[in-house]
């Protein structure tokens, strides 16, 4: 009986710990993922940090200048979103158009293309591997693509979302840009804004 | 012979309005952009499928329709050809899913110009389109 209970005991002790193990993983885990959505990338005027935008709302969207479609799209409904906002609300907010391709979108022409949607958007690029970093934070995807049978030498296939990081830098949710339309990104900003 | 003219004449207006083309629009890009897209909705009557085998324009030296598609999360687009137009049917052209491309603009596009597309089906018939340039948002 009493060699039954020791091992019992010892049964019982090696569970418990096992689980504080995979809850304290798992708490890091999160943690890791919670944090670290920070970044680098370049602009125009030089390089630009999440960091810089502390007790600010923003919004963040992954794409290239060659997109015909879905990117200037998005970029219209971003800015159409912002346009439903107050010049108070507009002030905390901070839209930013990323690209994934370096090759072709250098730093001025991100400008111009940003800003010909809303003059508020900032277009940032950066190399591959930090592109990849990034993107991977965000846990948004991109891939280059050879297009047979076009002029066009390649495409970039990429994520179609807009990702929301809230005024404490913590990325809250992310928006289908395809089916949500400025009424329902704004209507979340002012959610946010709110907090 | 006037009256043969006459029903020469509707015969083919008759014939024309058995494929109608509706809200086209070109998407207005920025004005240093080499490359923007448009949308269209091809309405048949035709009794038979037919395909757009063609288009032209003269705003673009190049112009490719494209397929969007959804793969591993990622939206990406094709070139496709022969654009099957099923027989009493609407075929749409729209963001998201499939679009012309204009590619190498020859000419800077500005918000309400309206610009000539020119669409060639596998019936022999050409139609002459006309697209307004606009700001496209959900």
């Amino acid at each position: 009986m009493k060699q039954f209970l020791k091992y019992l005991f010892f049964f019982i002790w090696i569970c418990s710990a096992l689980a504080l193990l995979g809850i304290g993983a798992y708490m890091l885990n999160e943690k890791y993922k919670e944090d670290d959505i920070s970044w680098t990338l370049s602009s125009y005027n030089g390089d630009v940090s999440l960091a810089d935008f502390k007790e600010k709302i923003v919004m963040i969207y992954f794409g290239f200048t060659h997109c015909p479609d879905i990117c200037p799209t998005s970029l219209y409904t971003m800015s159409h979103s912002l346009d439903k906002l107050s010049e108070k609300e507009k002030s905390q907010i901070v839209p930013i158009f990323v690209s994934v391709d370096p090759d072709r979108d250098n730093v001025e022409l991100l400008k111009e293309y940003s800003q010909y949607f809303n003059k508020s958007i900032i277009g940032l690029t950066s190399n591959k591997e930090n592109l990849d970093k990034v993107t991977k934070k965000y846990n948004a995807f991109y891939s280059m693509v050879p297009m047979k049978n076009s002029s066009l030498k390649y495409t970039v296939s990429h994520t179609t979302r807009i990702y929301i990081v809230d005024k404490n830098s913590k990325l809250r949710f992310s928006v289908d840009s395809l089916n949500q339309n400025a009424d329902y990104i704004s209507t979340k900003l002012k959610l946010l804004l709110s907090e | 012979m006037k009256k043969i003219l006459i029903i020469c004449m509707f015969a083919v207006l008759s014939y024309s309005a058995d494929i109608e083309v509706k809200n086209a629009i070109i998407s207005a890009p920025p004005p240093f952009s080499m490359l923007t897209s448009g949308f269209m909705t091809i309405h048949s009557k035709l009794k038979k499928d037919i395909k757009l085998i063609k288009i032209e324009s003269d705003i673009a030296y190049d112009t490719e329709v494209h397929q969007m598609g959804m793969k591993n999360d990622m939206m990406m687009m094709y070139p496709i050809t022969d654009i099957n137009i099923s027989a009493k049917s609407s075929t749409s052209f729209q963001p998201g899913v499939r679009h012309i491309m204009f590619i190498e603009l020859k000419e800077k596009l500005k918000v309400n110009d309206k610009k000539k597309v020119k669409l060639f089906f596998s019936n022999g018939k050409k139609i002459d389109a006309w697209f307004d340039v606009k700001k496209i948002t959900k």
